[in-house]
């Protein structure tokens, strides 16, 4: 019998190639967007203007280049304890970027092995795992995460665990339709034939179907994801001064709101710009991979 | 539709007990409850009897139950930052809260639905554009920070809007308006999906041949059908809207719920977050369980399920 090619695996690669290849259509503005961020994030220590922690008190407040009373050396401004504010940015990406990848990544892992179970076994486990899926869907996000802060105390682990917690139910839910959907096929129906384990089903033939729709999610939630982390580091549950995230600028500046508008407003610009990228790359990558998630 | 209905509220309820686990939990993950429930100078005979209130060395079970039965009597705790008990503050600063939301949303969520439909109907046009923008940025910035340049443009820069606290219309023009962005970036998109998907149907080219003028077919027709998404969507940013108030309110000085809980968080006054949370979860809880039997009354299909 003719051993079939893919055993039901859709590559990446495949489709793509499939599709033209073509690159008119890749999202130029999205990368735009999200290539200088990622670049800042992995290599930005190489090129800080100047060292972020960098303290020079008798450079405090000082207006970003282009305005009266800025100097070039300090192209984006200097924020209340004389850091040079682009540097502090470049750090804050590498941060930033850091907790979101690594929380939205925990949470995929959680969420897509309970939604697998959760499909592919259904009743009665189903059942209890959707059950926990709407009670933690029922307490807001950002109070979830103020529980555990408040609970846990602040820092990196604690807010990398918050984003797992809040983020692993939406991929619960769709990898759970997704399974429900491929547990029907015929190369599934013909492996349970053949005398595969359970084990080996979920690894070999489901899980590889379910790449492409959790790697767009993934893409979808880190928009989110680094909006969150702003958000509690910003209320002072997440990362701890002299740390150099984007929140923490934004509500270490808000003080200085009518003298020295530029630090909120590029630190916010630094956030917009990262989320609008990558919305828009995973916009882009949902309608080649899956377009079924377009109702999201 | 009774089974359906029924069914709906039991989850809701199961919902709720858990949610109560969760912040049990929560609140025993630190090691020792009392020490997170008591003043920070409570003597070392205050925490012992706190413990035996609370059960702490009782096995868990038990100490879960005795938990059940304080909230059933409507016992959180006793905030000892302004002396009262937990729910009676968490529910005095609530209306502020619900005000903040309920405008946001009325004002927001229609503009969203009005901007999705416009730009299915007229794409390409400046509207179209408008409302595309206005949805990618929505989704794109943080509440906190579209709150602060909303105060440094409108309220430090042109002074046409109070910069903090509540009072009337004006001081809650800003909050609104930076609570709402997002819910209204989300619906406009899901407005114009779904009525691109409802555009193609039968009834909607029926609709047309029997001489009816465009708006109607739109307004009257084919929205209608759009909208079934729409409200489970609605019921959704509502929920959410009341949890993201709490930052909005921490920008704003907006004397709500979310603002107390995040003061009770500071100065670890943990049976205000408890009963904080909770009352928001039941709220939220509720909403939903509003929108799916709102939802089964519009959409008789889905009462089969």
């Amino acid at each position: 019998m003719q051993k079939s090619r893919s055993s039901g695996r859709i590559r990446l690669m495949h489709r793509w190639l499939k599709t033209g290849g073509n690159l008119k259509r890749l999202p130029i503005a999205g990368i735009c967007f999200l290539m200088p961020i990622v670049i800042c994030g992995i290599f930005g220590f190489l090129f800080y203007p100047h060292p972020p922690t960098e303290m020079n008190l008798g450079h405090s407040l000082r207006p970003p280049a282009m305005l009266p009373g800025g100097e070039w050396s300090h192209f984006l401004g200097t924020d209340h304890m004389g850091r040079d504010l682009l540097s502090r940015l470049i750090e804050g990406a590498r941060v930033s970027l850091i907790v979101s990848i690594v929380g939205v990544g925990l949470a995929g892992l959680l969420g897509v092995s309970l939604g697998m179970i959760a499909g592919y076994f259904g009743g009665s486990i189903d059942n209890i795992i959707m059950r926990i899926v709407d009670m933690m869907m029922s307490i807001p996000p950002i109070l979830m995460a103020i529980l555990l802060a408040a609970s846990l105390g602040g820092g990196m682990t604690t807010i990398t665990l918050s984003i797992m917690v809040i983020f692993w139910t939406a991929y619960a839910r769709v990898i759970r339709g997704e399974t429900l959907s491929i547990k029907q096929r015929d190369f599934v129906t013909l492996a349970v034939v053949t005398g595969c384990g359970r084990l080996r089903i979920l690894m070999k033939h489901i899980f590889p179907n379910l790449v492409n729709t959790a790697v767009v999610l993934a893409t979808l939630q880190l928009g989110r994801a680094i909006i969150t982390e702003a958000s509690i580091t910003f209320l002072g549950l997440g990362l701890q001064p002299p740390a150099s995230a984007w929140g923490l600028i934004i509500s270490e500046g808000r003080m200085y709101l009518s003298t020295a508008w530029w630090i909120p407003t590029f630190a916010g610009l630094a956030i917009m710009m990262t989320v609008l990228g990558s919305n828009i790359t995973g916009d882009w990558l949902r309608d080649v991979l899956d377009p079924k998630l377009k109702r999201i | 539709m009774k089974r359906y209905v029924i069914k709906r509220i039991l989850l809701g309820l199961l919902t709720l007990i858990g949610v109560t686990i969760v912040v049990f939990v929560a609140v025993r993950l630190s090691g020792d409850a009392a020490l997170l429930l008591a003043p920070p100078d409570a003597t070392q005979a205050e925490l012992d009897k706190l413990r035996v209130e609370l059960g702490l060395d009782k096995p868990i079970p038990v100490q879960y139950i005795i938990f059940i039965k304080n909230l059933t009597k409507g016992d959180f705790g006793r905030s000892f930052r302004y002396n009262r008990p937990a729910m009676q503050l968490v529910l005095s600063r609530l209306p502020a809260t619900l005000e903040l939301a309920i405008f946001a949303f009325c004002v927001l969520v229609t503009l969203g639905m009005v901007f999705g439909v416009t730009s299915v109907m007229k794409p390409g046009s400046w509207l179209d554009r408008c409302g595309t923008v206005f949805a990618l940025l929505g989704q794109a910035m943080p509440e906190f920070w579209i709150g602060i340049m909303a105060i440094l443009i409108f309220s430090v820069g042109l002074h046409w809007f109070p910069t903090s606290g509540r009072g009337g219309l004006s001081h809650l023009v800003l909050p609104s308006m930076t609570l709402g962005w997002f819910s209204a970036a989300s619906i406009m998109r899901l407005t114009r999906s779904a009525m691109l998907e409802v555009m193609g149907s039968e009834f909607v080219k029926m609709a047309r041949l029997k001489g009816n003028p465009e708006w109607i077919v739109v307004w009257k027709h084919a929205l209608r059908n759009a909208l079934i998404p729409v409200v489970s969507m609605g019921g959704l940013q509502l929920g959410r809207l009341l949890g993201g108030a709490v930052i909005v309110e921490t920008v704003f000085g907006w004397p709500g719920l979310g603002q107390l809980i995040i003061d009770a968080v500071y100065t670890r006054d943990y049976s205000v977050v408890q009963a904080g949370v909770i009352v928001t979860s039941i709220i939220f809880i509720t909403l939903n369980l509003v929108v799916d039997l709102l939802y089964g009354g519009i959409d008789p299909r889905i009462r089969y399920e």
